[in-house]
């Protein structure tokens, strides 16, 4: 697996793994096991739908796309890319934690921002096999 | 494929086939305890879709598609995978029943296999995030 992807599949991993223990804590919450967490469901949806989903959908591609000529264009672009994308994630978790909506925009956009620097990287590389020349 | 990549595939399909019929009497037009069991549902129904059919469905192909783990044994420790795999659904399942009539009912054992379903679930997404981490391997 390319570094790149590695890296950003173990951190979908880490994001599971919250994303899963959150709707744990909800649900104890819904039996009445515990008190309610302020911001508990939108960190939960975000580590499972951006954070795992988005971003393991996203690191799977860059390493399994066809490559553009034989060559797998440079990792940078997706390493910044996805850096903010992950900053994004975590840019909502804090604004939910703290109950701050600016952190919530902010934190989208930011998503948005990797998610665009992703798309441009991934883009090209969206189509049909070339058939061989004899 | 694997036989629990087939079926985590398989069972991730027969999710989203019920994650539909449910969805059909979601948009039912609906009044008085009809419109009850339409938000005791509801929640039932998005995670029918994100757990049952969208997780499941990304954890069977990555144990089929995902670097093997060593020549010797190509599918690492894949005990934790078929653990989760019935941690995940029986999880699943309980919550069906425990979810909406914690919130109908008074009865208390509806709360414990609330809690249960809780444990199960959240026990399989350790399981699931520390098995593919073996199976994540840079280049």
């Amino acid at each position: 697996m390319i570094r790149v992807s590695a890296w950003l599949t173990r951190i979908a991993l880490l994001h599971l793994l919250l994303g899963f223990l959150a709707g744990g804590l909800l649900l104890l919450h819904k039996g009445d096991w515990l008190p309610a967490i302020p911001g508990l469901l939108i960190m939960h949806i975000e580590w499972v739908l951006m954070g795992w989903m988005g971003l393991m959908a996203l690191a799977v591609a860059w390493w399994i796309f066809p490559r553009i000529d034989r060559h797998r264009p440079s990792a940078w672009p997706v390493w910044i890319a996805g850096g903010v994308f992950i900053a994004g994630v975590w840019t909502v978790i804090i604004g939910a934690g703290a109950g701050l909506p600016s952190a919530l925009l902010a934190g989208r956009l930011l998503e948005l921002g990797g998610l665009l620097g992703m798309g441009a990287t991934l883009w090209p590389r969206i189509r049909a096999y070339r058939r061989r020349q004899r | 494929m694997p036989a629990l990549a087939r079926l985590f595939v398989k069972t991730a399909l027969v999710y989203l086939g019920a994650g539909l019929l449910l969805g059909i009497y979601l948009a039912l037009p609906a009044r008085g305890a009809w419109l009850t069991w339409q938000h005791l549902l509801w929640p039932i129904w998005i995670h029918m879709l994100t757990l049952g059919w969208l997780s499941q469905l990304i954890f069977g192909v990555a144990f089929w598609l995902f670097p093997r783990h060593s020549r010797e044994q190509p599918y690492g420790p894949a005990h934790l995978a078929w653990w989760t795999y019935f941690m995940l659904n029986s999880g699943l399942l309980l919550r069906w029943v425990s979810e909406p009539l914690t919130l109908y009912s008074p009865f208390s054992l509806w709360r414990y296999l609330l809690l249960l379903s809780a444990l199960l679930q959240a026990a399989s997404g350790i399981l699931m995030a520390g098995y593919l981490w073996t199976r994540t391997k840079p280049r």
